[in-house]
């Protein structure tokens, strides 16, 4: 038997705890998905005004709706979301799709983008921040 | 500022009763003040209370009013009658509003609904609501001035305002139709009066809704009256965008509690405030009292036992308190300290004697009235001394006061060795001694200190190599025996004194005998004075009978005093007092002026007879008594060997050597001396012969009973042989009868002068016995005749 010297156990530590991204220990999701345009709530706005056929996707579970949603988006929780269900709400692969769900530390509307791009479609809009920064800035939302 | 007095107690209780006074004032107005001040507070809270309220109140307001409208406009009917611009069908549905859920619960009250464009063109609005806008209408058009400035995605936020339309307050909220998908606007109008009236349940407390023009738009049944003042207001007033006023909210909060928790609080610190004050005046008081009353109070009962009994002089206090005190008490004692030698410095000089270092008459008399107290009480029985030195006055005459002072503490000295340490002796004045002797025995103890003291002074004083020699005469008095008051006893001692030195016995009790001859001894002084000075006394005179021939050779003249109110006073009584108080030397002159006129009238008319004056112990002290003489002589032009001066054989021998001188003195003027009252005293013959004397004059003791006594005889036939041997004439003086006369003339005897022959009668009656009695005129006219 031979002992590890401690030195090295601490760096080792260390390397293996920088290697993790940051928004991963925040427990947030990353800023970017490859394949996907991360937009604002702003941004959105001028999506739908720029793209009136533009399809919002609310990824979240039926419960988080309830507290409220982005007038105009449909509602397709991420675990129901397949290539079937997607064709099923957007007219076509090159159709604008725009994903949100509770806000940054919610995984759910990443995992779908996910899944859309997996199923081609390659006009998808991430908006990160989701219903909660829809409502933090004061934007109007309905309740079912 | 008026002069009240007042202890210092009083004063500084009155300072701390002030300062407590106004302690409790200010107290009393600071817990006003608190008061106040809780109510404002409390107000204050309130109103931070209602704020916060009011404020969630609205917010309320304007989330359910937006949550209503974006639900309205999401709504498919209204959606598609609005996307059909079909105004009537978007009355309908916004109408429908009216009587949902949010108008029936209370939850609103709705005024309007009016649905615009994206430009903010009308296309519906509801008819129900409020009668007071009118169907085109916009209240609050300011909210679509603000909604027509936003660009981008500000356009499809909700925006609200709070503003006055036609008078009335009201919430206007614009929504977006149709989200990020914009198609226009949906205004609506709420009364928020509703909702904020519901605070009034929800804070329990009663609500006033004001408008600005002071109409008043709601108010609680609760609402107080003006007056009661046991309600808080608390206002909030709310404003519209540009900032002017639209409601004002009033709660009012009973405090009556509030008030009485104060009301109590009060009382409690005004309680405790005066408990303080009050303990605090005590302390103060308490502090003062050790620190400076106490030793105050010590050193004014010390100035009070001081005033009262001077012996307390010189006594130190000690007192313990604040400095100054203590410094006071220092002084204090210092000058008590100071006072106490000057007072007794001043006693001594006030109560001794300087002279003679013993106490004076002032002390001997203060003494005395404490003894006689005493003695009256039966306790403390006492002699009193009175002393006179017998011929003082002479002394200092003679010799000079400087003499007499020296005699005078030598004498004091003496007489202070003489007696007890119990005793007192002072000097009176003058020659004048007095002693207190305080003793249970009586007489005995008086005899023995009496003849102490006469003892002590019989040997020669020596001053100025003089050989002094001195007497005294003592009066005693015992107290309570013989008197019951301080001057009744110095009364008697002087009595019982002058008796002594009248009649040489050194000293002399008193009894209630002397007192009959000396009563008002002093009165007789001043009469006796008067008589000199007014010519009332009278001489009379006694003829003196030549034996052989039968024949008046002289006259004896003898003073009587006829006194207005007591009558006849015998001159044994009066001449020891005119000797004893200087008036023999006056009456001396009166007696030989008045004798040598009569003598001159009687040698006018031809009666050539001698006359006989007696001369006292006294004038021989007198320095005057030859001047007298000789003036008289001169003035009456009588020839002095018709003038013959008698003295008594006891006055030539109290001092011999003056005598002498004096005799010698009156001798060489041409008058005759002679001797008077012979055999009575202790002459020594063989200095009688040294005397200028021509004549001896047998007492008559020796001669009224010689016819019977024969030793009597013998004396007077002795005296008779002893005297011719010496050369002397000799009278025989109380002859009273025919067997006496016959004697004398048997013994040879020169002069006989008595009853037999004549009284002593007054001048005019002498004169007429002269021409009727065979002694008299006759035989005398005869004689001179024959001469």
């Amino acid at each position: 038997m031979y002992r590890v010297p401690e030195a090295k156990f601490i760096t080792i530590l260390f390397l293996v705890l920088t290697a993790i991204p940051n928004y991963i220990l925040a427990g947030e999701t990353p800023k970017i998905i490859e394949g996907a345009t991360t937009v604002t709530a702003e941004d959105l706005i001028a999506l739908v005004d720029s793209t009136p056929n533009v399809v919002l996707v609310d990824s979240r579970i039926r419960g988080d709706r309830k507290q409220g949603f982005v007038e105009g988006s449909i509602s397709l929780p991420d675990i129901d979301t397949n290539c079937t269900t997607l064709a099923k709400n957007i007219a076509s692969k090159e159709s604008s799709v725009l994903f949100y769900c509770n806000g940054i530390k919610c995984g759910r509307s990443a995992n779908a983008i996910a899944i859309a791009i997996t199923c081609g479609y390659h006009n998808t809009y991430w908006f990160r921040g989701g219903f909660d920064e829809w409502q933090t800035k004061g934007y109007p939302f309905l309740r079912e | 500022m008026p002069n009240i007095k007042s202890s210092i107690q009083t004063s500084l209780g009155l300072t701390v009763l002030v300062m407590g006074l106004v302690g409790i004032f200010l107290t009393i107005i600071t817990g006003e003040i608190y008061r106040h001040q809780a109510l404002e507070n409390q107000r204050n809270a309130l109103e931070s209370l209602v704020k916060l309220k009011v404020d969630d109140i609205l917010q309320d307001i304007l989330t359910k009013t937006s949550q209503l409208g974006l639900s309205i406009q999401a709504d498919r009917n209204f959606r598609n009658a609005y996307q059909d611009k079909n105004a009537e069908n978007i009355q309908t549905q916004l109408n429908q509003q009216f009587h949902r859920l949010h108008v029936t619960l209370n939850v609103l009250k709705l005024e309007k609904f009016i649905a615009f464009d994206k430009n903010f063109n009308v296309v519906g609005h509801s008819s129900e609501g409020s009668r007071l806008f009118g169907p085109t209408t916009i209240p609050c058009p300011d909210i679509i001035d603000l909604a027509l400035t936003r660009t981008g995605a500000e356009r499809i936020k909700v925006i609200s305002e709070f503003c006055l339309a036609r008078n009335k307050p009201v919430v206007s909220v614009l929504v977006p139709i149709g989200g990020a998908w914009l198609q226009g606007y949906l205004l609506i109008v709420v009364d928020p009066t509703l909702n904020i009236s519901v605070a009034e349940k929800q804070l329990a407390m009663p609500l006033k809704i004001v408008s600005p023009n002071n109409a008043v738009m709601f108010e609680s049944p609760q609402w107080p009256r003006e007056s009661d003042s046991t309600f808080v207001i608390a206002k909030n007033t709310l404003y519209d965008a540009q900032n002017s006023p639209l409601l004002e909210l009033s709660f009012a909060s009973d405090v009556a509690s509030l008030h009485k928790k104060l009301e109590t609080t009060r009382l409690l610190i005004i309680i405790a405030a005066a408990v303080a004050t009050l303990l605090t005046g005590l302390l103060s008081l308490l502090l003062l009292q050790r620190s400076a009353l106490k030793p105050l109070g010590i050193l004014t009962k010390q100035l009070q036992l001081v005033r009262q009994d001077k012996t307390h002089l010189g006594e130190r206090v000690s007192v313990t308190g604040n400095i100054e005190i203590c410094a006071l008490a220092d002084d204090f004692n210092d000058m008590s300290g100071e006072l106490h030698i000057l007072y007794n410095t001043l006693e001594n000089m006030a109560f001794t004697d300087s002279l003679t270092g013993l106490p004076n008459r002032a002390l001997f008399y203060d003494r005395l009235e404490q003894a006689t107290q005493l003695g009256l009480q039966g306790n403390a029985p006492f002699l009193l001394f009175m002393l006179d030195l017998d011929r003082f006055k002479y002394i200092n005459d003679t010799l000079g006061h400087h003499i007499g002072d020296q005699l005078l503490q030598e004498v004091g000295m003496r007489l202070q060795n003489s007696i007890r340490t119990t005793d007192t002796i002072a000097r009176l004045g003058g020659d004048e001694f007095a002693a207190i002797l305080p003793t249970d025995d009586g007489d005995h103890a008086g005899i023995t200190i009496a003849e102490k003291i006469l003892k002590s002074l019989s040997s020669p004083v020596i001053i100025d190599k003089r050989n002094l020699t001195i007497s005294a005469s003592i009066g005693i008095v015992r107290c309570p025996i013989d008197g019951d008051d301080s001057n009744q006893l110095l009364q008697r001692a002087d009595v019982a004194m002058y008796h002594a030195k009248n009649n040489r016995h050194g000293y002399t009790f008193y009894d209630n005998e002397l007192d009959k001859h000396s009563i008002l001894q002093f009165n007789l002084e001043a009469d006796l004075y008067q008589a000199i000075e007014n010519n009332n006394l009278e001489l009379y005179y006694q003829p003196k009978v030549d034996l052989a021939s039968g024949q008046t050779v002289a006259v004896e003249a003898l003073l009587r005093w006829n006194h207005p109110e007591r009558g006849f006073i015998p001159p044994d009584q009066f001449i020891p007092l005119a000797e004893h108080s200087g008036l023999i030397h006056p009456l001396t002159r009166w007696v030989i002026n008045t004798a040598l006129k009569q003598c001159a009238e009687w040698h006018d008319t031809g009666l050539k007879i001698g006359v006989a004056t007696n001369l006292s112990a006294r004038s021989l002290e007198d320095t005057q008594i030859l001047d007298t003489v000789r003036t008289a002589l001169r003035t009456t032009k009588v020839n002095p060997r018709s003038l013959s001066l008698e003295l008594t054989e006891s006055a030539v021998m109290a001092d011999p050597n003056r005598a002498m001188e004096v005799m010698s003195s009156l001798c060489a003027l041409g008058t005759h001396i002679s001797v008077d009252d012979f055999g009575t005293g202790y002459s020594s013959l063989a200095y009688l012969k040294k005397l200028p004397v021509s004549e001896l004059k047998i007492d008559k003791s020796f001669v009224i009973d010689m016819s019977q006594d024969s030793s009597d005889e013998v004396i007077v036939h002795s005296t008779i042989d002893l005297a011719h041997n010496m050369g002397l004439v000799v009278t025989a003086e109380g002859v009273e009868n025919q067997e006496v006369w016959d004697k004398l003339c048997a013994l040879g005897c020169d002069l006989a002068q008595g009853y037999y022959m004549c009284k002593p009668c007054s001048a005019a009656n002498l004169s007429k016995w002269f021409f009727k009695s065979p002694w008299g005129l006759r035989a005398s006219l005869g004689k001179n005749k024959a001469g």
